[in-house]
């Protein structure tokens, strides 16, 4: 159909191969399963969106050297992209030159504006301080912290130091691995942490160091699990590092796979039709996907693929996600998302355990946290009902 | 990366500031126009408070801790601007079109704590603002412990002469002197120094006005 349609070329810029194509796969399918749903409904503005896909293979200068050939060569002036915070900065100053614009759909550390940037991951107040409360009320206050080593890791445990000192709790220590690390490094942090039995551990590794390390544990303590609670891991994670490995885990995020809204029941049986029965969804596939949607609902608004046209509308609309309405706050570009604790259960899903009430305003500049933010977040907790059919409130 | 940062142990003030930067209040002299509003939208999103106004007051109000000034704009238009160098109400971060010998010059008299250049970057506003307000807090204090130390400086150069005068009239020894002075100060309540002016005063008035 799209033969007798003008194209607009948008970039996509996902890894398809290195250390993070597993959560990257997943969002390169969700972009490219928004735009066909959007072409099938006839496109924006009568033209036929067409992806051009590249494969910085986890490599975070490729970013920005192929988002300048996107920009250059292929004349986009949309891109969806970017996982790390270090692939998004090496794309900021070629977006920003060029003024193209960005969305980019992942969690992040905050502490970053560019008027054209849309961030559609949460940020640290949308995810972090939940988990915090959640796990220091319900599991314990002696925590050991472990993460990649880069910026997003460091910084999201500087904000759960603060949050668990507060509490009266203790940081029994901390320990940071490189984002490429072998395996045998990440079983030593292990066996350091099972030694001095912490209540929870607090782990934000990015990549395969995931697996290693929830498989680690799982060797080591058995049943005698020490609950792990991650910003980081995913469905996709679990699957790759087995379900086992995975159970009993925490992770807090806007979305998971068993969400239980129409559109998302909806989305994951086309999406494993597509991709195979098989397939799990994940927290940033899902971002992915809507912010296709936000994007392209503001171009047609603006009747217009230009950055600057998208950008003026883009605050006057929102979209039924997965995770539920979303918007963009046009404060600082970030989105109003939803806040979820999940606990993985025995078919690598996971139970979600307490839900936030409303979309949480993003605050990607804030500083200083402490639980009195967090109470007024109002958590439903969602324990009692976990059950297959009744696990989000929405 | 950054376990060399780690391995500095970062004073506490310090600290305490970035933590607190939101509770800080922001005074913004820029002329109204898009520089304005993305600087206002950008502190706004930083969480700061913040006032703006065109043109400058006649005198700065201390409820702000930092004042962030429009120079190029002051310049051109031949605004005034009141700014006592030796007692600043505030941190002072200055924001500059361009720079020329001139803009250095004013640059360099405000005794300004920071400059951001236009056209206006997001990216670097938070890094002068606590910059502004570090470099302010550190001079303030170390003001403040130099007059201390003045201070303590001349009270103990009072407190020698007055011992040596003590000393002279009472027929008493040095230390002896001191320790009649010491125990009259606790008795009223009183600084040794001040009281050792008295003693000076008193002595010199007692004395033939050809001494010294």
């Amino acid at each position: 159909m799209s033969n007798n349609h003008p194209t607009t070329p948008v970039g996509v810029i996902f890894s398809q191969t290195g250390v993070t194509a597993n959560t990257e796969l997943s969002m390169l399918r969700a972009t490219l399963l928004a735009i066909d749903r959007i072409n099938r409904q006839g496109g924006v503005n009568g033209h036929q969106l067409k992806p051009i896909c590249v494969d910085p293979q986890s490599v975070a200068d490729n970013y920005g050297t192929l988002a300048q050939k996107l920009i250059v060569e292929d004349g986009v002036k949309l891109i969806f992209g970017g996982y790390t915070s270090s692939s998004r900065k090496a794309m900021l100053p070629v977006t920003g030159r060029h003024n193209v614009l960005l969305f980019y759909p992942t969690q992040y550390e905050g502490f970053e504006y560019a008027s054209n940037v849309i961030y559609t991951g949460a940020a640290p107040n949308q995810g972090c301080l939940q988990l915090a409360q959640y796990m220091l009320s319900k599991i314990g206050k002696r925590v050991w912290m472990v993460g990649s080593d880069y910026i997003w890791p460091r910084e999201i445990n500087r904000i759960m130091r603060d949050l668990i000192v507060e509490s009266d709790g203790e940081v029994l220590d901390e320990e940071f691995r490189p984002l490429e690390t072998d395996e045998a490094s990440i079983v030593q942090v292990a066996r350091l942490i099972v030694e001095q039995q912490p209540d929870f551990v607090f782990a934000n590794f990015v990549g395969k160091s995931i697996g290693y390390f929830y498989r680690a544990m799982h060797e080591l303590t058995g049943d005698q699990r020490i609950p792990i609670a991650s910003l980081t891991t995913t469905e996709t994670e679990i699957q790759a590092m087995g379900i086992a490995a995975g159970f009993g885990h925490y992770t807090a995020a806007p979305y998971f796979q068993s969400v239980n809204t129409p559109i998302n029941l909806e989305l994951v049986k086309e999406y494993q039709s597509l991709y195979g029965k098989d397939q799990v969804t994940n927290m940033c596939w899902e971002a992915a996907y809507f912010q296709v949607h936000l994007a392209m609902k503001a171009a047609e608004l603006a009747g217009s693929m230009q950055p600057d046209a998208i950008l003026e509308q883009i605050p006057k609309v929102q979209h039924v996600a997965p995770q539920g309405t979303v918007h963009i706050d046009p404060a600082n570009n970030h989105c109003y998302l939803w806040s979820r604790i999940g606990r993985a259960n025995n078919q690598g899903q996971f139970d979600i355990v307490a839900t936030s009430k409303t979309t949480l305003r993003p605050d990607p500049y804030l500083v200083s946290y402490s639980t009195s933010t967090a109470t007024s977040m109002h958590l439903i907790e969602t324990d009692s009902v976990a059950t297959t059919s009744q696990k989000a409130s929405l | 990366m950054s376990k060399r940062l780690t391995a500095v142990q970062q004073p506490y003030e310090i600290s305490t500031l970035v933590r607190n930067l939101r509770h800080h209040k922001i005074l913004l002299l820029m002329p109204e126009g898009e520089n304005r509003t993305k600087m206002e939208q950008q502190i706004r999103r930083i969480g700061c408070r913040l006032h703006a106004q065109w043109p400058p007051p006649q005198e700065i109000d201390s409820f702000y801790q930092i004042v962030i000034l429009g120079l190029t704009a002051v310049i051109e238009t031949d605004q005034a601007f009141h700014w006592d160098v030796s007692h600043p109400p505030a941190a002072l971060v200055l924001v500059v079109e361009y720079e020329n010998p001139l803009v250095l010059q004013y640059s360099l008299s405000l005794n300004a704590q920071a400059i951001i250049g236009l056209p206006f970057h997001p990216m670097g506003v938070m890094s002068n603002l606590l910059l502004s307000l570090q470099e302010y807090k550190q001079t303030r204090s170390m003001l403040k412990t130099i007059r201390n130390l003045e201070s303590k400086l001349s009270s103990s150069e009072h407190i020698e002469q007055a011992k040596y005068y003590l000393s002279q009239a009472k027929q008493l020894s040095l230390e002896n002197a001191y320790k009649v002075m010491r125990q009259t100060a606790m008795e009223r309540r009183q600084p040794i120094g001040e009281l050792a002016k008295e003693i000076i005063a008193d002595y010199r008035k007692s004395q033939p006005k050809d001494l010294p």
